[in-house]
């Protein structure tokens, strides 16, 4: 493994364990996300325009589910890759090793024709690995827009439950509740997005 | 890497050791290389700090596409670390290893050589123009071990039975037998675990024509020093390591 290459998969195993902590986050917002549900419903007709919100929430809790198992797989697949990118390099060093020794050999170019075809695996798998980091920050960025979104509607959400009366309280409490998991979430997507950056 | 030829009639065997880029701390290893026709076997071809070593070594004599087999007597870092490395330039070849340490054995990352696995009993390899036989060493030391033994040159490959731990540039055969003992006697006492498999292991040999017994550490016994090696071996009680 390149010392770069050892950094970003270093990067990506952390990145991984923080997805798992926003994870169990987006799994608590999924809960409340039900919860304003029923508040609402109980609500009736003064918390309708609400309806719409609380399955937005829920909508976007379980997409951030989903991908934060997305991004789990793809760190897996870059600390995969990057073993086979090591074995590679590895290889490569030692043929450059034994060429040297190899000096007065008789079938020396037995170990040029093998240099040359490692290199060419070893170009697809570097262009795989940035294939695979490009992946992670779009997926990154995708949760982060989520966490966004729910943020805006938290603060809709508050608008509207001035209109809901008795669970007025309820639905500002429950909303506030949101905007802070959805922010610990962005906190953890943020720390990730620069463990990326730092490794690149 | 220093090269030896052990015999050369029809077919040759090879023995690679003694290397000077050698890091000081691991532990020297003998390997050994068998051509027959337009084909040859790396027996227990060492650890990936060998490598670039015997590669280069084993090319003076021939070509990569003729290392059609690899041989490892069983499952240790020095026997076949390198398996990783072997695997990328030889993608073709096959490695003969104990049934017991293939899931063992794939750690050291095996994606193109194709794994057969020696049954318990033994088995032959066909390499070239000659058989190979392989001879079961269960518990000497590994619990699933194996040798070679070419009985056409009378060669008996005997992984870690015969090592010796010795100084850096040893002689690669005994010359006095008395005063390799002392090389030897810790390490077959504390490696080997079993009398009971120690004498099974003899008593299979015995009935074997054997002109030079060739152990993966230490040097090559010719002629009577392998009977004067199998004598001492029987009467030495191993397996003394003791927790308190």
């Amino acid at each position: 493994m390149t010392e770069n290459h050892a950094v970003q998969t270093v990067a990506a195993a952390r990145i991984a364990s923080e997805l798992h902590q926003a994870q169990q986050i987006a799994r608590q917002l999924a809960i409340s996300s039900k919860n304003a549900r029923a508040i609402v419903l109980r609500a009736g007709s003064k918390a309708a325009g609400l309806a719409v919100i609380a399955n937005f929430y829920d909508e976007l809790a379980n997409k951030t589910i989903i991908l934060a198992q997305s991004i789990n797989h793809t760190a897996i697949n870059i600390s995969a890759h990057s073993v086979n990118e090591w074995r590679n390099s590895t290889t490569l060093d030692q043929l450059a090793k034994a060429s040297k020794l190899a000096a007065d050999a008789k079938f020396k170019g037995d170990i040029d024709e093998n240099v040359k075809r490692i290199k060419i695996e070893k170009k697809n798998l570097d262009a795989r690995f940035t294939r695979l980091m490009n992946e992670l920050y779009a997926k990154l960025d995708e949760i982060q827009q989520h966490m966004r979104a729910i943020d805006v509607i938290a603060v809709t959400s508050k608008l509207e439950a001035v209109q809901t009366g008795e669970f007025r309280g309820h639905l500002v409490e429950m909303a506030d509740g949101i905007q802070t998991m959805a922010n610990r979430i962005k906190e953890h997507v943020t720390h990730s997005i620069s463990l990326l950056d730092s490794a690149r | 890497m220093q090269t030896t030829t052990l015999y050369s009639e029809g077919h040759r065997w090879l023995m690679f050791g003694r290397d000077n880029s050698k890091p000081e701390k691991i532990i020297d290893t003998n390997q050994y290389m068998i051509i027959s026709d337009k084909e040859s076997i790396l027996l227990d071809p060492g650890g990936t700090e060998l490598f670039a070593p015997m590669l280069a070594a084993v090319l003076k004599h021939v070509s990569i596409e003729e290392i059609k087999y690899l041989f490892a007597s069983h499952q240790d870092p020095d026997i076949i670390s390198s398996l990783g490395l072997w695997d990328q330039v030889l993608p073709k070849a096959k490695i003969y290893c104990p049934w017991l340490w293939e899931g063992f054995v794939r750690h050291f990352g095996m994606n193109n050589i194709e794994y057969k696995a020696i049954k318990d009993t033994g088995d032959s390899i066909h390499v070239g123009n000659i058989d190979l036989q392989l001879i079961p060493a269960h518990y000497l030391h590994s619990s699933g071990n194996f040798h070679v033994y070419d009985p056409v040159a009378k060669i008996y490959f005997s992984g870690d039975v015969g090592a010796a731990l010795e100084t850096p540039g040893a002689p690669f055969f005994v010359e006095d037998f008395n005063s390799h003992i002392e090389k030897m006697q810790l390490f077959h006492q504390r490696w080997m675990p079993s009398n009971k498999a120690k004498n099974d292991w003899i008593k299979r040999v015995r009935s074997l024509d054997i002109k030079m017994l060739a152990p993966q550490h230490g040097r090559i016994f010719r002629g009577k020093d392998v009977q004067l090696f199998l004598d001492w071996f029987e009467s030495l009680n191993v397996g003394i390591a003791s927790n308190s």
